[in-house]
Formats: structure tokens, sequence, C-alpha cells
């Protein structure tokens, strides 16, 4: 394994853990998309790392890289949307004021 | 049109039509047993000319469901069909009064036919489905007067207490069809080794619980809150027969170290259950408890190796438990209560009742020339011959005292007394199901040798000891009759009896004595952070445990146990409950940890393997 | 490419009739919306048939058509069409009524997609297809607990969504291809294939709602409409239980998943059936009820290789599933959400108290019964696969399982507490309990026909 191979797959790991740890510890819901983002970079960084350096005959791995940014987009507009909803019925999109169904 | 069908479709096509019409119940309900009941008589002179019927239909892949009408299962068939033709004949007059006939005639028909299907079922799934089906239409019939107090919580009791033995069947099946490969029954009696041991425990904790056996004996007695015919078709040749039928019938494949053990369950509670029964207050309990000891007698011809004997007492059994339980509800009817200080003398105003009631209660007592006489001497004979007779043979013969015991003192409290009943309607039909159950009891013992021809087995007639067994179960049999009539409980029990009454509270209680602290122990793993200290305070634990249980008189063995379970398992559900706490974070956080741990796991067995 | 196009007609037509759905939607035509919506579905159904017994895949191998996905559109065509009829008694007339059928043949699209899935990429298209349709459904009645179990979906999906791209990004690495049936590569590599395979349970074992990854359930199902609970506990839960068998079948053994999925089964099942014991309201009991059966599932899959029965147990306790869930939801919608507006029910409506009594004992396994047929072959698998004691552990929670379902028979037969719905069900709801008991019946009855198409 290439050193440089490797230092993108740190980088990669670093923006996952990162990103768990956003997603885990905010309260709005767009901070929260915010880590859910850093997790895809993540993802992102790893794809092309291992394209690049081990696999450069086979373009799946940008075709992969090109299907996450599309599911970002989307996934960020659906979250927005949800956001909007919420927003109008209760007034806030804080996670922890979300605690009505439970048991 | 297969005969086989026939019996099983006949109940059941009435029912069908029952509940459409909604009118004439009563008519439509003999209709269908009778026209059931030929069919059974067809297929038993089929089985004498040697000739077998079967049905099979399309089931699971290669395992097809099967009706087989082997001799064994035609008998049973005939068994089934005779004795609720006549209990319905009863329950014709019974129900008179009561406003709520369509439901009770269509759930008695659903029932027939389901017992139908257990006993005609030459394939395990069928079994199964039938098994279970028994277990809902007895649930449905207990619980019938569900607007009474306490009956709903005995009827759902009776359904707990069954359903937790059932999943010994289906262990068992499980076991048999993964190692025969096959569903058929017939097939997978060729089973041998580990296999063979491990089904035949599972079959034996199904049986215990459908056929009441120690320590699962207590849901019978409680099941009394059905109307009478039911208690009379439960107890006689249907719900509480399944599990003597189902040992009866894999009996050929049980290997030793079963056949024992089954034996000793048998033993145990033929003699637990008489003297629950010697003790008992109430005659409809008392009855129910002399079923449970009847069952044990039948586990101990099982158990001896000779389950023909087991099988004449079950076809005895059947006819005299459900004459005398057609009796006791006449007389309840005549008093309106089944305790026995309010029936003294109830027998002296209804002289051919008693009269008819005697003669069942004889018979089950085991006097010649009653069918209970030969199928009891033949269980006696089959325990002194067994290999374990030092322990199987007492406890034969203390059942058999004690059930002519228990008989005697029912005959004499019925007998003396002041007359003061007053008139019952539909006495006429209850009189007709009486006596013709009655008199199959008494007869019902020419046929047995018929029987020995038609199922081609003999019972074996060399016994090992130098006086013939008829000594000694006769002797039993009049020494029980002669102790109950003369002296009552009190002088026979003495110390033991307010032990006795409450059922063995303390005997029973074993379950407290074991099962408690287990479960303390259990309750105080279930939290990680105690599970440390569980070790250190288990001793401790245990005999704290022990000193409550003993004083703790009024809870029943049994029902702790299920009811500690239930409220474990429960209190188990609020703990799952409190980890959905509604807050994202945490719940995620359980998640992401959860993930982790699994990784983790996955990746410490790739390094270690 | 012709032929190609031609094995995807079905879910082709499924696209379309979505789209068509929603411009009927924006013309304000719900009606039409409703009535394209049913035909399109039923047709696609119909065009599925000639595809039995087909055997292939498509686009380079991205797309598969086989035993799995063939069925999968029968059983989840069907099941959507019931849930539309059950979706238009509970929300027709609303304003966006028709927006509901149109997301509804999305995330039913998105399922199919899942459960045909030969490439990661298409695992990611499926999850992401059937996730947002289902957001939105769960908001749809705007108010503050849909929205709040919306959000809390959308979170979990989310979260659990990157976390499988980022997983599904090292197989990319380990086998240089993103299709499934290159997984056979990582004979050597198992540390790679453990975690990609983590990675993909968590993503798949959201949408399927397994323990531990089952929080959004309970609370979606509580906050949506019932119609659409009950299209959510079939539906996408069906499609990603394909598409993990779809992952499993390529693996190699040497990783041991058998044991891992093994172990989740036993989890998820067992701590399905406890939360459901002690809940209150029936939609929440059925929500655990169906993370519990979702651990039925993974039997099956676990036998995925090592037994032949294993696909033809996983189509048979999908059908029997879908059918007896279906059937459940619609009661519930008939009746209520709570235990209480359940007493004396079954005496009042002698029709509706069979109908669910059939359906809770099937869910339980009891004999004859769909759900007997599908849990018995799932344990068939299972010990034929050498897993005999996750069997025992299964038929040890069918135990459990009756306490729960006893928990709402009995007090159906119970004096009523409340006197309120003793109303007959409206005539929708009407053909969908009778179309489910049947099946529910049927399947039961018929297994031997059903298991002889399959093999």
């Amino acid at each position: 394994m290439s050193i440089e191979l490797l230092l993108a797959l740190i980088t990669g790991a670093a923006l996952f853990g990162v990103g768990i740890y956003g997603a885990l510890s905010q309260t709005n819901l767009v901070m929260i998309m915010m880590g859910i983002e850093l997790i895809l970079a993540g993802a992102m960084v790893n794809l092309v790392a291992f394209w690049r350096y081990l696999h450069p005959d086979n373009p799946a791995g940008q075709m992969f890289v090109l299907i996450i940014m599309t599911v970002m987009a989307i996934e960020m507009a659906v979250g927005f949307g949800v956001a909007i909803a919420r927003f109008r019925a209760k007034g806030s999109v804080e996670m922890e004021e979300a605690a009505e169904l439970k048991g | 049109m297969n005969l086989i069908a026939a019996a099983i479709l006949a109940p059941l096509s009435m029912m069908v039509l029952i509940l459409l019409l909604r009118r004439f119940p009563a008519a439509l309900a003999l209709l269908g047993a009778a026209v059931g009941m030929f069919a059974s008589l067809y297929l038993l002179a089929d089985a004498f000319n040697g000739q077998g019927n079967q049905l099979i239909l399309p089931g699971l892949p290669d395992m097809p469901l099967r009706l087989i009408s082997t001799p064994l299962t035609a008998l049973l068939s005939t068994l089934v069909a005779g004795v609720s033709s006549l209990v319905l004949v009863y329950a014709v007059g019974y129900m008179k009064k009561d406003s709520e006939k369509v439901r009770f005639f269509a759930t008695m028909l659903l029932f027939v036919s389901a017992m139908q299907t257990l006993v005609l079922a030459g394939d395990w799934i069928l079994l199964l489905a039938a098994w279970e089906l028994i277990g809902l239409s007895s649930y449905l019939l207990i619980g019938f007067w569900y607007r009474r107090p306490g009956v709903t919580s005995a009827a759902t009791r009776a359904f707990l207490v069954t359903r937790s033995a059932d999943l010994g069947l289906y262990i068992a099946v499980f076991i048999l069809i993964a190692s025969a490969g096959s569903s058929d029954i017939a097939t997978t009696l060729n089973t041998g080794g580990n296999a063979a041991i491990a089904a035949g425990f599972f079959l034996l904790v199904a049986a215990m619980g459908k056929s009441a056996q120690t320590p699962l004996h207590d849901w019978l007695q409680r099941a009394m809150a059905g109307p009478t015919p039911v208690s009379a078709l439960l107890h006689s040749a249907t719900l509480v027969a399944a599990g003597a039928i189902l040992l009866i019938r894999v009996a050929p494949m049980l290997p030793p170290e079963v056949l024992l053990v089954i034996g000793l369950v048998g033993g145990v509670t033929t003699v637990v259950t008489g003297l629950i029964a010697l003790g008992e207050r109430d005659l409809k309990r008392l009855t129910a408890a002399s079923t449970s000891s009847q069952y044990g007698l039948m586990l101990v011809a099982v158990g001896a190796g000779v389950p023909l004997a087991a099988l004449l007492h079950l076809i005895a059994h059947a006819t005299i438990k459900s004459g005398l339980f057609l009796g006791a509800g006449i007389f309840q009817h005549s008093r309106n209560s089944t305790v026995l200080v309010n029936l003294q003398g109830a027998g002296r105003d209804r002289p051919r009742v008693f009269f008819g009631y005697a003669l069942a209660a004889l018979a089950l007592a085991g006097i010649p020339p009653m069918s209970g006489y030969f199928s009891k001497e033949a269980i006696i004979a089959a325990s002194l011959a067994s290999p374990n007779v030092l322990l199987l043979a007492p406890l034969a013969l203390a059942g058999t005292l004690l059930t002519g015991a228990y008989m005697a003192r029912a005959l004499r409290i019925l007998w003396h007394g002041d007359r003061k009943s007053h008139k019952i309607v539909g006495l006429y039909w209850m009189g007709a199901g009486l006596a013709g159950l009655v008199t199959l009891a008494v007869i019902l013992g020419v046929a047995f040798p018929a029987i020995e021809t038609l199922l081609n087995t003999r019972l074996p007639e060399n016994t090992p000891t130098r006086f013939p067994p008829e000594i000694f179960g006769l002797g039993a049999a009049v020494g029980g009759l002669i102790l109950g009539w003369f002296f009552t409980a009190r002088r026979l029990l003495g110390p033991l009896l307010p032990w006795v009454q409450q059922g063995f509270t303390i005997a029973g209680g074993f379950d407290n004595l074991m099962v408690r602290p287990a479960f303390a122990i259990a309750r105080s793993c279930e939290r990680l952070e105690r599970i440390l200290y569980a070790g250190v305070f288990a001793v401790g634990r245990f005999g704290l445990d022990i000193g409550r249980a003993v004083r703790r008189n009024d809870e029943q063995g049994i029902d702790g146990l299920i009811f500690s379970l239930v409220r474990n398992t429960v209190e188990l559900g609020s703990r799952a409950r409190s980890l959905q706490s509604g807050l994202i974070h945490r719940e995620m956080a359980i998640t992401v940890v959860g993930t982790a741990l699994i990784l983790a796991a996955l990746l410490l067995a790739l390094l270690v393997y | 490419m012709e032929r190609d196009l031609a094995l995807i007609i079905p879910e082709i037509i499924v696209l379309l009739t979505g789209v068509v759905a929603l411009v009927a939607e924006m013309l304000r035509l719900p009606r039409i919306a409703l009535t394209v919506t049913v035909t399109g579905l039923l047709l696609a159904t119909g065009m599925t048939l000639p595809l039995l017994g087909a055997d292939t895949s498509i686009f380079g191998g991205t797309f598969r058509i086989d035993m799995l996905s063939v069925w999968a559109k029968l059983i989840l065509l069907p099941a959507t069409v019931l849930s539309v009829l059950l979706a238009r008694t509970e929300l027709g007339g609303s304003d966006r009524e028709g927006t509901v059928y149109s997301l509804v043949c999305f995330v039913t699209l998105g399922s199919l997609v899942l459960a045909g899935a030969g490439d990661s990429m298409l695992l990611v298209l499926g999850i992401l297809l059937s996730g947002l349709g289902s957001f939105a459904l769960v908001a749809y009645p705007r108010n503050d607990s849909a929205t709040e179990a919306a959000m809390k979906f959308f979170v979990f999906a989310a979260v659990t969504g990157a976390i499988m791209i980022f997983g599904l990004s090292y197989w990319f690495g380990g086998t240089g291809s993103t299709l499934l049936s290159d997984l056979s590569r990582l004979e050597e590599k198992p540390v790679v294939a453990a975690v990609g395979l983590i990675a993909v349970i968590v993503g798949l074992g959201y949408k399927a709602s397994l323990v531990p990854f089952h929080f959004w359930a309970p609370d979606a199902y509580e906050g949506a409409p019932v119609s659409i609970a009950a299209y959510l506990s079939v539906v996408p839960k069906i499609g990603a239980i394909l598409a993990l068998t779809q992952v499993v079948r390529d693996l190699p053994m040497s990783t041991g998943w058998p044991l891992v999925i093994a172990v989740v089964s036993v989890i998820t099942m067992t701590y399905g059936y406890l939360a459901a014991l002690v809940q209150d309201n029936i939609v929440r009991l059925l929500a655990y009820s169906s993370v519990a059966q979702a651990g039925y599932f993974l039997i099956g899959i676990v036998a995925v290789g090592a037994s032949p029965l294993a696909f033809t147990s996983i189509i048979v306790f999908s059908a029997a599933y879908a059918a007896m869930n279906l059937g459940a939801f619609a009661v519930v919608m008939h009746a209520g959400r709570t235990l209480d507006v359940f007493s004396g029910i079954g005496r009042k409506n002698i029709a509706i108290g069979v109908a669910m009594v059939v359906f809770l004992l099937s869910l339980a396994g009891i004999p004859p019964l769909a759900g007997f047929v599908g849990k018995f072959l799932l344990f068939g698998a299972s010990i034929e696969a050498g897993f005999t004691w996750l069997a025992v552990i299964a038929i040890l929670n069918s135990v459990l399982s009756l306490a729960v379902y006893l928990r709402i028979i009995v007090p159906m037969y119970q004096q009523p507490i409340i006197t309120a719905s003793g109303s007959a069900p409206i005539p929708l709801v009407k053909w969908v309990l009778g179309i489910t008991f049947t099946f529910t019946l049927g399947i039961g009855l018929a297994a031997q026909v059903l298991l002889g198409r399959l093999a």
C-alpha cells in the first residue's frame, strides 16, 4: 500500500469520525445534516483514493462518487423539506424537543 | 368420500350449519355426532377385517398431511365419537335453561372434530395443528360462562399451563422430523439413540401438561368452572386423554430411560392427586383430581412397557369418568351446588341416578366384573412384571387403594343426609346420557379380549410373583372402598388433611423451594452491573427465599412459577421500553455503539480463527 | 439492451404510474390518480408473470432478474395496491391526496430495486429511493407528532445510510468492483469484508428495522397515518431483507457472516417481543411485533448458501408476512389505536373479530395458518444449515409472541370498556380484509402449490 493511499484513507476515516461525532452530538436538525455530509465526504475520499491508487482501470469508482454526490443533494433537499414541515408545525427543529413519541 | 374425512367433517359441518342457522342447535349437534359415530364404527369394522384406510392431503413439500385409520386410531376414534355422542345427549337436558345454546353446541362440535383429527392424524404437522385446536376450543369451553367471576382466569390459566407444556411437543416434533427426515408418525417411530431420548422427554412434558400430571396438575381442578358436559368430555376421552394417547402412540419408540421417568411421573401423580381427591370438599373438584390420578396410572402402564394396559384403562376410564361427571351434574342441578356438605343425601333423593353413579364409582375402583377391574388388573400386572417393579408396583397399588377410598367417601356423603332436593328440568335427557355411559362402563370389559385381537398384541401372561396379581389389585380396591366408606377423610388423613386440602402447597411448593431462588438469581443478573455481586448474594438469597416461600403458603406452586415467569418477562419488556427514550441522540448512540460492538466481535473472531 | 429493457418492464410501469399519478394530482384529479395507481400496479404485476423462472442479470450484472426479485414483484406490488386502498379510506378527501399514491409508487420502486440489487450502487439508490418517499409519507398529516416522527425517521435514515456508503467504499477498495458478484474476491481479505458487511447490515438493517437499528420504527408508525404504517412495515422492509439476501449470497463464508446475522436475528426477535409485551398502543405493539418478525426473516438469510430451502422459505414468509401484517393493520385502522377500543370488538363484529384472531395467530405462527408455514420453512432451512440452536431460540420466542398477541385477542372477547366504533367496516377496508384473510388462510393450506411453482 502506497503512502499516498494510506494518507487518503486516514483522511477519509477522520472525516467519518468527525461526522459521526457531529451527528450524535448536535441537537439541531440542520447541524446533524452537516455531520452526515462529512461522513459521505469521507466515503468519497476513500473511493477516489481506491480508484486512483488501486484500480485505475475500473471507472465504477468514479461513478460511485457521482452517485454519492447525487444522494447528498437529494437527501439534503428532502431533509430541508422535513425541517420546514417541522418548523411550521412546532416552530423549532431542535431534536431535544421532539421526544413525545417514546416507550 | 372417504370415511376418515366423514368422521371429522360431520361434526364440523354441523357446527357451521348451527352457526349459520342459529336454531335447532341441539338437534343438529346430535345429528353431527351420530353421523361421525357411524363413520367411526365403520372404520372400526374395517379395521377388524384387517383393512386400513388413509387419506393424504397436500401439505408441506415432501411432508403431506395424512389421516390414517389403523386398528389403534380407529378404536380411539370410536371411543371419542361414542363418548361425545352420549355427552351431547346429556347436554341437551343440561343446557335446557341456558340462553346460549348455539355457542355451546357449536364449540362442542368444533372440539369433537378437532379431537377426531388429533386421534386420526398420521403425521406430526396435522397432530400439532389438532393439538393447538383442542387447546383453543377447550379454552373457549372452560370460559363458556365468561360473565361469572373467576371463569376467564380459570380458562386462561388452563390455556397457559397446557400451552407452555405444548412447547415440549413442538421441540419433540422438530427433533423427530429432523432426525427421521419425514413427518410421518409411523416412520419417525424408528428413531433411536439420543434423538429418541430427547424427543421422548419433550413428549413427556407435553403429555404432562395436557394430562395434568404432577407438578402441572393444578389447572385441571381449576378448570371445573365450565359447564358439566364440558368437564365430562374434557376429562374422559378428549383433552386430558390427548397426553396419554400421545404417549401410547409413540410408546414403541421410547427408550428405557424415558420409560422409567414416565412411570415415576405417573406413579407420583396417582398418589399425590389421589390424596388430594380424598381430602377434597367439592364433588366436581374431587372428580377432577381423580382424573389426574387415573391418568397417572396409565402413565405407570406405559412406563412399565405395556401400553396396551394403558389403552384399556383409557377406554374404561373414558366411559366411567364421563358417567361420574354426568351424575355429579344431576346432583348439582338438584342442590344448586357442588360442595360436598350441601350434597349430603342428594343420592337418596334420586336412587336411580345414585345407582348409576355408584356403578360407575365401583367400576373406577376396580370391582369385578366391571370394565375398570380388567384394565386395572392389567396395569398392576404390568407394574409387577416390569424391571422397575420396586418403584412402580407400590405406587400403582397405592393409587388403586386411594381410588377405592375417595370413591367410597363420595358415595357415603351422597347417601347419608337429609332429603331436600328440588325438581329439575331436562332430567329425562340427562338420565338417558348417564344410563348409556354407565352401561358401557359396566359391560365394556367383555370387549377387551376383542380389542387385544384387533391390535394383535396380548397382555403379558406370566407374572414373577407366586400370587396372581388379581389378589393385590382386588385387595387394594376393596380395602380402599372399606376405608373410604367407614372412615372420614379427617380420620384417614389425620394431620395431613389441611395440607392435602391446600393441594400440597409445600410439596407443590418444591417449586417455591427451587424455582423462586432461581428466579431471584436471574433477576439479580438482569442488570449488568449486578452480575458481579450475584454470586456473593446468591447463597444468602437462597436461604431467604426458602424462608419466604415456606411462609407464603397461600400461593400455589405452579401458579407462582408461571406468574413469576410472566412478571419477569414483563419487567424485561419495560426495561426494553426504557431504552426507547424518544431522544434520538441517545437512541442513535445505542445504534452506533451496537454497530461498533458487532464489528469488534467479528474482527476479534477473525483474528482468533 | 432491448432485452435488458424488456426484462424491467414491470419497474418501468411502476415508475410511469408514479409520474402519471403525480400529474393527475397536479390537475386536482385525485380519483384519476387512484385509478391510475391501482391499474398501473396491477398491470406491472401481470407483466411480471412471464418472468417467473427467469434467472439472469442485466445491465452488466448490476440488476438481477432471479427468483428473489421476481417474487418480490409478485408480493410487493399487490401489497402496495392493498395499502393504496387502505390509504384511500383513511386519507381520501384530504388535500394533496394524490401525492400519497405517487409517493407510494416511488417507494415501491425503490424496494424493488433493492430486491434485485446486484451492485453496491444499486443498494445505495434503492435505499435512497425507498427512504425519501417514506419520510414524506410519514410527515403527510403535517401535525406535531407526524413531523416529529418524520424528523427522527430522516435523521436515522441519513446517518445509517451514510455509514453504509462509507463501508461500501472499502468493498470497492478490496474488490476493485462495485458488483456484488465480485464479492467472492474478498476471500483473502476478511477484515475488509467484515467492515463492509457490518456497514451493509447497518444500512439495510435500519430499513428492515433490525435491533439495534430499529428505534425509528415505533415512532414513525405511531406518528404516521395507520395505512402508511401498514405500508412501511411491509414493502420497504421486505425489499431490504431481500437486498441483504442478495448481498450475502456472494459473500465468502470465511467472513463468518452467518453467525453475525444469526446473533442479530436472536437479539431482534427477543427484543422486539419483549418490548411489544408492555405496549398499550396497538400501532406501537404491531411496530415492535414487525421488528421481531424481521428477526425471523434473518433465520432464512442465515441459511443462504447452505440450504436449498433458504430462498424458498424467505419468499414464502414474505408473502405470509405481507398478508397477515397488512390485515392486522387494516383491522387497527378500522377499530382504533389503543388496546381499550379493542375490548369487546370481537363480540360486536364477529367477522372483524375472527379476521383479527386469524391474523394475530398467524403472526404468532400457529398451524395451519400462513405464518406457520413460513416459519416452519425458515426453521427447516436453518436446521439444514447447521443452525439448530437458532431454530430452538426462535421457537422459544414463538411462545413469547403468543403472549404478545393474546394481549390483543383476550380483550377482544371481554366486555367493552368504550362503546364506540361498532360500525361495519367501509367497503374498501372490507375488500382489503377479505383479500388478506384469504391469503393468510390460503398460503397455509396451499403451500404445496406455491412451492411447486417455486421449485
